[in-house]
């Protein structure tokens, strides 16, 4: 494959050009090399004409060398699509926004540059994972937990800029601490006080002065970040959770009232909230009990059930109806008066049951901890994909993934929005998955952010009418108010559509900004919907 | 291999320059673990303690043996089949019905051509590793581990 518009000499040059700048044996161009770029998880696995594909990839070792490969790209104007470890999977993995795109491939750049204890910051390079993260620090005794999301195969940088998230830090992006980037003309751009030479405080002080301009290399093409500071979390002596459950429907507004009035105060880091009763998906192939089998119906019915519905069915088959979970961590004492607080709250909720879950004391025994649950006290770990084996993922799976206000309001009218669309337009067989409450977590401290599986299957057509669903999601949703905060590389232009205001003058914007600062568009065509002139006009 | 490292004289200044007196902290050597933690160095010699540690960083998160949690007198682990499980053992114990050793590090019947087919064609839900993720001489490494008790070793030696 040949990336677009580009002749097979010129291409020829470049990949001996690029192999000068950062040695031959780190340009993939033969086939085989060049499949393992290809999106694991593709919505289009069996559907080869629509998948995208690289035409080559690159893995420079240092920022002279993305800065040489990005010089090349410009002389040729060839696209590149960066990955930092390309384990996104879900969102696209290590595979382009456009076929033909060559990869570059940062994983090479795997260092860990400085670890600060006491102001509690770390630099990295894109290539470091979350779990060789966690290996240096264990390594060198330093006192952090790791910012993980499930599961911790991927890079910090990828995972900030594209605005992921973790247990222990929530905001991941919001951690940053002074980036530096490779722009698209090849000169290197440090933001923040970063921008003042020989500055004493880029990792330590989120601004410099002027624009704070971090936010325009997160989810977008304008730049490759090859160093990043994140400020870190200290362990704690102590981790706790806690349950407070119901058996009425209702009573779900008061307790997300009382846990975000907490989160408000910084007395939790993060909280949820749940359905038990309204999530009656069993394991495939086993019997659900009764309780199931009418949660079910009352799912599949237009209205959703009412609360009266629900209550009874909770009261029948002993399953908490409203739960919300709030984590607490911090010295001994602190955790112990926050939870004793908490207790006292949602006394004033009649009949709310309260129950501390569990509460770890560091240091920890990892031994005793379930390795899936370990990404919750910043011990990064693969397990987390386990939960696949519960459905058909034989080929993975995309994410949609709204968020909606932590109201208990904003809840139910997403729940039934999800609801109507998943009824009027998705097969019987496929319906559960959408109709029953999946956990929703305030790792933002206002919002509920949701990750609904969509599966990728071996037909065609199956996976085809999921697409279809996911459009109808994205579109109705979007009409009511609740837009993605992330999504598959695939439907990326189709997100960034519905961010239509004033004429998208969104992305309008985001377009002036790319002509100016890369006028070949050589970086990530089409990444988050946004693509350079030559690729705009017909 | 991989992770990055502060050299020990950077180490050292910064120890001095942040206050934590001149004594520096030695770096242990321990190594990534996929499934949440850290392991120490192989016994093994070689290649085959080489390919120990590629099989824990990129594998064990995954192919492990099942998790058993350290017994709590009078109190029954509840564990939920996710929290047993990893991915690929779930699978694999599925397929073969209790046939093979489900952690792949205690299997006898992989052969290196079809552990280098799995890593750079992935399988099912498991993808395919890239060369700058697992090399080449890190793949003969693992491959060499993993068939490191047939009895006619083909890589192990």
């Amino acid at each position: 494959m040949l990336p677009p518009n580009v002749s097979k000499s010129d291409f020829a040059a470049a990949l001996q050009e690029f192999e000068s700048a950062v040695g031959k044996e780190w340009v993939y161009s033969v086939d085989d090399d060049v499949a393992l770029y290809r999106d694991a998880y593709s919505p289009f696995a069996v559907e080869p004409p629509l998948q995208m594909l690289a035409s080559a990839a690159v893995a420079p070792s240092s920022v002279e060398q993305v800065q040489q490969v990005v010089r090349i790209a410009n002389k040729y104007k060839i696209p590149l699509y960066t990955v930092s470890t390309g384990r996104n999977l879900g969102y696209g993995g290590s595979s382009p926004a456009q076929s033909g795109s060559v990869v570059v491939d940062l994983k090479r750049m795997n260092r860990v540059l400085e670890v600060n204890e006491a102001e509690a910051f770390v630099v990295v390079e894109p290539g470091v994972n979350f779990i060789e993260l966690y290996r240096y620090f264990e390594a060198n005794g330093h006192p952090f937990m790791v910012a993980t999301p499930e599961p911790g195969w991927g890079s910090l940088i990828g995972n900030a800029l594209d605005h992921g998230v973790s247990y222990v830090m929530g905001d991941n992006f919001a951690s940053a601490r002074g980036l530096e980037v490779v722009l698209p003309n090849g000169e290197v751009l440090r933001t923040g006080m970063g921008a003042l030479p020989n500055s004493r405080l880029w990792h330590a002080f989120p601004y410099g002065f002027g624009p704070n301009i971090n936010g325009l290399f997160s989810q977008s093409n304008f730049g490759i970040v090859t160093k990043m500071g994140f400020s870190l979390a200290r362990k704690p002596a102590m981790q706790a959770e806690f349950t407070v459950s119901s058996a009425k429907s209702d009573d779900l507004y008061p307790l997300i009232g009382v846990a975000q009035a907490m989160r408000q105060q910084g007395l939790l880091y993060l909280s949820s909230a749940a359905s038990p009763i309204r999530s009656p998906m069993g394991p495939p192939g086993i019997e659900p009990p009764p309780h199931a089998r009418r949660a079910r119906e009352l799912l599949n019915r237009r209205d959703g059930g009412s609360p009266d519905e629900w209550d009874q069915l909770g009261v029948e088959s002993g399953v908490p109806v409203s739960v919300v979970t709030g984590s607490v961590r911090g010295p001994t004492q602190i955790v112990q008066a926050t939870l004793d607080y908490a207790r006292e709250q949602f006394a004033k909720i009649p009949g709310a049951k309260f129950h501390i879950d569990k509460a770890l004391r560091f240091p920890l025994n990892l031994d005793e901890i379930p390795p899936d649950q370990r990404p919750k006290i910043g011990v990064p770990s693969l397990w987390p994909f386990a939960s696949l084996a519960m459905g058909d993922t034989r080929r993975g799976m995309y994410f949609f993934s709204p968020v909606c206000r932590a109201t208990a309001e904003d809840l139910f009218a997403i729940r039934q929005t999800v609801r109507e669309v998943v009824l009027d337009h998705a097969d019987e067989s496929i319906r559960d998955l959408f109709l029953g409450w999946i956990l929703a977590n305030t790792v933002y401290p206002n919002a509920f952010i949701f990750a609904y599986p969509f599966a990728i299957t071996d037909d065609a057509s199956v996976n085809k009418k999921y697409r279809d669903l996911f459009t109808r999601l994205v579109d109705t949703c979007a009409e009511r108010g609740w837009g993605e905060y992330r999504t598959h590389v695939a439907f990326q232009s189709e997100v960034m559509n519905q961010y239509s205001l004033n004429n998208h003058v969104l992305r309008r914007f985001c377009e002036s900004v790319k002509d100016a600062i890369d006028p070949n568009g050589i970086l990530a065509p089409g990444k988050s919907g946004i693509w350079p002139r030559r690729m705009r006009e017909g | 291999m991989n992770g990055g490292r502060l050299s020990p004289s950077l180490l050292a200044i910064a120890a001095l320059a942040f206050g934590y007196g001149a004594e520096t902290r030695a770096e242990k050597a321990l190594y990534e673990s996929s499934i949440g933690g850290v392991v120490g160095a192989s016994n093994l010699p070689g290649k085959l303690g080489q390919g120990y540690l590629v099989y824990n960083k990129w594998c064990a998160g995954c192919h492990a043996a099942p998790y058993e949690p350290p017994p709590h007198p009078g109190e029954p682990a509840m564990l939920s089949s996710v929290s047993r499980l990893p991915l690929g053992t779930n699978i694999i114990a599925q397929r073969t019905l209790g046939a093979v050793p489900t952690a792949l590090d205690q299997r006898i019947d992989l052969t290196s051509e079809a552990i280098g087919s799995f890593v750079r064609n992935g399988l099912n839900a498991m993808p395919p590793f890239r060369k700058t993720e697992i090399s080449d001489g890190e793949l003969e490494a693992l491959s060499a581990y993993l068939t490191r008790n047939h009895s006619g070793s083909k890589s192990g030696e």
